[in-house]
């Protein structure tokens, strides 16, 4: 499933990761590598942010670095 | 002495666990990033060192780089640590603790924040997980100190160990069952990871510590229930509508809350230095003690103190928003807004620290990735309206707007709000120069921490809003209380003799029968003369040399202003009276009109909203930068802006 058809509520494991070495490292420090799973939460268009809960924490991702995430719905 | 630190992720309870056990006062937040320095304290002859959250030893921005360092020197000297995780976020917290484990540092984890894990009804085995990592594991509560003594105990008798690696780290190379530990001498080298073999490190861990938590946890899913109510409240603080306006009302609210939850304890103060001086002036006489104390201290040192209510209100109003957690959401919803400027959410908990004070805003800036921002809110943040300004503000507008009592939503707090607006309007095109002035290519990702909403700790507000406001009137009180004497000395004394005084008296008061012999002295006093010899440059901006003496003085601090007019206005009048009456009561003999008027006042609002009048300021931008260089072009542009500005003001209004 591509990030974008990833809808609110839903949970999904990441399975890829495209983008860069430094994007990776980013996304790492952030908790977020291979077989993460995330929910995604509430996340209004104008702010061009994704929210997620990964683990036990949320936070919110660029909406443009989120699409380079693939993802398993589960 | 034994140094111990303080790790763990931002907003994982480090600084209020640092506060309990050191009995000082770091900063406490409900965001990441509260910390960035390295703080210390002595406990019963150790040093224990609070440092700034870290993510991952993946290290990304300047304050992280700090805590790095810290470790690996740690390391290779086998210093301990306590390491701070918090309860509702045991997976993410692990995740880094396994890393630090790698390290082979020596170690207590402390499992933060019971009282949430209490509220959804999650235990912690904690007497297995002991047994898994090998290490002291202490559940307590850095918010009410409950399960510190257990701490404390530890490490007094240094019940430090060194963890069982929590889940081994790909680098290490096995020997039958020795095992080399390369991962230290890996995390030294490199400032990013360059092979699939950290991607493939960091899925074990997370493998290996998910499955550690659903050992020790019951309930794993219960700490859900209280993401949910924080999720509840973002569908409606993030909502494109409501969100803005709740953003604006709660903005709007804490301006007005300044002018009229104040104006009461403010009268009260105002009576008191009267009190004061009426009272002074009867016990100790007429001498030139008595004069320094009651023209010179009293009315310079009531002058700035009488705002201490507006600036504690304001104090703690920002506390309230910063342990709510409130304030990462409006860094949500001012980040695409933002970006037109070349910032990012990032930068919003900088600017509006700054409405506290501009050197912790400053440092602040560290928790900010890309370093071609980090300097834009470097640079423009002092044009954010801090705390010193808020007396000037205060006193001119209330000229301007002299109507009282028109309840909780008046005139004088919108005035106060557009004050706020033109600072954050002006630090905006400031940021947005300097990002296009800068060469330097840099880019960054944008990743937010949304904590959960929290009660704030209302001790911990308090004893944060009365920290702040202390070290304001210490602050202030200091440079206040030297320039009051100086001022009264120069603007009490004269190079003239009382008989040329007594003569120009009689000549002017030919012109100007409603002079005072009072004002005159001053005319010729040392002050008058220093005021008159530099009124040329400030007379296009509508001031006289009254004025002109207020804004010189404040150049060490802004908030000397009211307090220098005070003491110059209490040498000129022969009657004890409020500042604002006194200043309102002045007239310019040159027009006969009043010398506080509408364009005189907008003109000195500007000059104060622009103006870099904080030497305190322009230290730490040199020691952020490294260079006098970057402050040095600040004060030079914002004095061009603040004189530009006043002088259009000025003469538009």
């Amino acid at each position: 499933m591509k990030a974008s058809d990833f809808k609110e509520g839903e949970r999904a494991i990441v399975i890829a990761i495209s983008g860069s070495i430094e994007f990776k490292n980013f996304l790492l420090a952030n908790g977020i590598s291979l077989g993460s799973i995330i929910k995604k939460n509430y996340s209004p268009k104008y702010a061009k942010q994704i929210n997620l809960t990964v683990g036990s924490k949320m936070m919110a991702l660029a909406k443009e670095e989120f699409l380079k995430l693939e993802l398993a719905s589960i | 002495m034994e140094k111990i630190a303080l790790i763990g992720k931002p907003n994982s309870g480090k600084s209020s666990l640092f506060n309990l056990l050191t009995g000082l006062n770091q900063k406490i937040a409900n965001y990441s990033g509260a910390t960035v320095e390295r703080k210390s304290g002595i406990v019963k002859g150790k040093e224990i060192i609070d440092l700034p959250g870290i993510r991952s030893l993946r290290t990304i921005t300047a304050d992280e780089e700090i805590t790095k360092s810290t470790l690996l020197d740690y390391t290779q000297l086998g210093r301990p640590v306590v390491f701070v995780l918090n309860g509702m976020q045991l997976e993410d917290g692990l995740l880094l603790f396994s890393e630090i484990a790698d390290l082979q540092i020596p170690c207590i984890l402390v499992i933060n924040f019971k009282d949430d894990l209490d509220k959804v009804g999650i235990r912690l085995d904690l007497v297995k997980m002991r047994k898994m990592i090998a290490c002291p594991v202490i559940l307590m509560n850095s918010r009410d100190g409950s399960g510190l003594s257990d701490l404390q105990n530890a490490i007094e008798s240094n019940s430090f160990s060194i963890p069982n690696a929590v889940c081994r780290s790909l680098y290490d190379q096995w020997d039958g069952d020795q095992v080399e530990n390369k991962y230290t001498e890996r995390i030294a080298s490199f400032a990013i990871c360059e092979t699939q073999i950290d991607q493939d490190d960091h899925f074990k861990r997370q493998k290996t510590i998910s499955s550690l938590v659903r050992t020790v946890r019951t309930r794993s899913e219960l700490n859900e229930d209280i993401l949910n109510k924080s999720k509840r409240w973002d569908k409606f603080l993030l909502h494109p509508f409501f969100g803005l306006l709740s953003f604006l009302f709660t903005i709007w609210i804490i301006f007005q809350s300044v002018f009229y939850l104040s104006s009461i304890p403010m009268d009260w103060i105002d009576q008191f230095f009267l009190f004061l001086s009426e009272t002074s002036r009867v016990k100790l006489g007429e001498s030139w003690l008595s004069n320094l104390i009651v023209d010179g201290v009293i009315p310079g040192l009531g002058g700035v103190l009488i705002f201490i209510p507006q600036i504690a209100i304001l104090f703690f109003l920002l506390g309230f928003l910063e342990h709510s957690g409130y304030l990462s959401r409006i860094s949500f919803i001012s980040h695409r807004f933002l970006k037109i400027f070349g910032l990012s959410g990032q930068s919003v908990i900088p600017m509006m620290s700054s409405w506290a004070c501009a050197i912790p805003a400053i440092m602040s800036t560290r928790v900010i990735s890309n370093p071609k921002e980090r300097m834009a809110v470097i640079m423009a943040s002092p044009l954010m309206t801090c705390s010193a300004r808020l007396p000037v503000y205060t006193i001119l507008i209330s000229l301007l707007h002299p109507e009282e009592g028109s309840g909780f939503f008046n005139s004088q707090g919108l005035m106060l709000m557009l004050m706020y607006l033109i600072g954050v309007v002006a630090t905006l095109v400031v940021a947005w120069i300097v990002n296009k002035r800068s060469q330097e290519q840099s880019s960054s990702y944008w990743s937010l921490e949304l904590p959960i909403y929290r009660i704030p700790n209302w001790r911990n507000v308090f004893y944060n809003t009365y920290q702040k406001t202390k070290s304001f009137v210490i602050d202030a009180g200091k440079v206040i209380f030297v320039v009051s004497i100086v001022l009264w000395f120069l603007a009490s004394h004269s190079p003239k003799d009382q008989q040329f005084i007594t003569e120009k008296y009689d000549q002017i008061k030919i012109e100007n029968p409603d002079i005072s012999k009072e004002a005159i002295d001053l005319e010729y006093s040392y002050a008058g003369y220093l005021g008159k010899a530099f009124e040329p440059i400030i007379e296009p901006l509508g001031y006289d040399w009254k004025m002109g003496i207020a804004i010189i003085s404040s150049f060490a601090a802004r908030e000397v202003f009211v307090g220098s007019l005070a003491t110059i206005y209490s040498i000129g009048s022969e009657e004890d009276d409020l500042i604002k009456n006194k200043m309102a009561k002045e007239i310019n003999f040159k027009t006969g009109e009043k010398r506080y008027n509408r364009a005189t006042i907008w003109s000195l609002l500007i000059f104060y909203a622009f103006a870099l009048q904080c030497m305190s300021t322009l230290a730490i931008v040199k020691r952020e930068t490294g260079s006098w260089k970057y402050p040095m072009i600040q004060f030079i542009l914002m004095f061009v802006m603040a004189y530009l500005g006043a002088f259009g003001m000025y003469h538009l209004m």
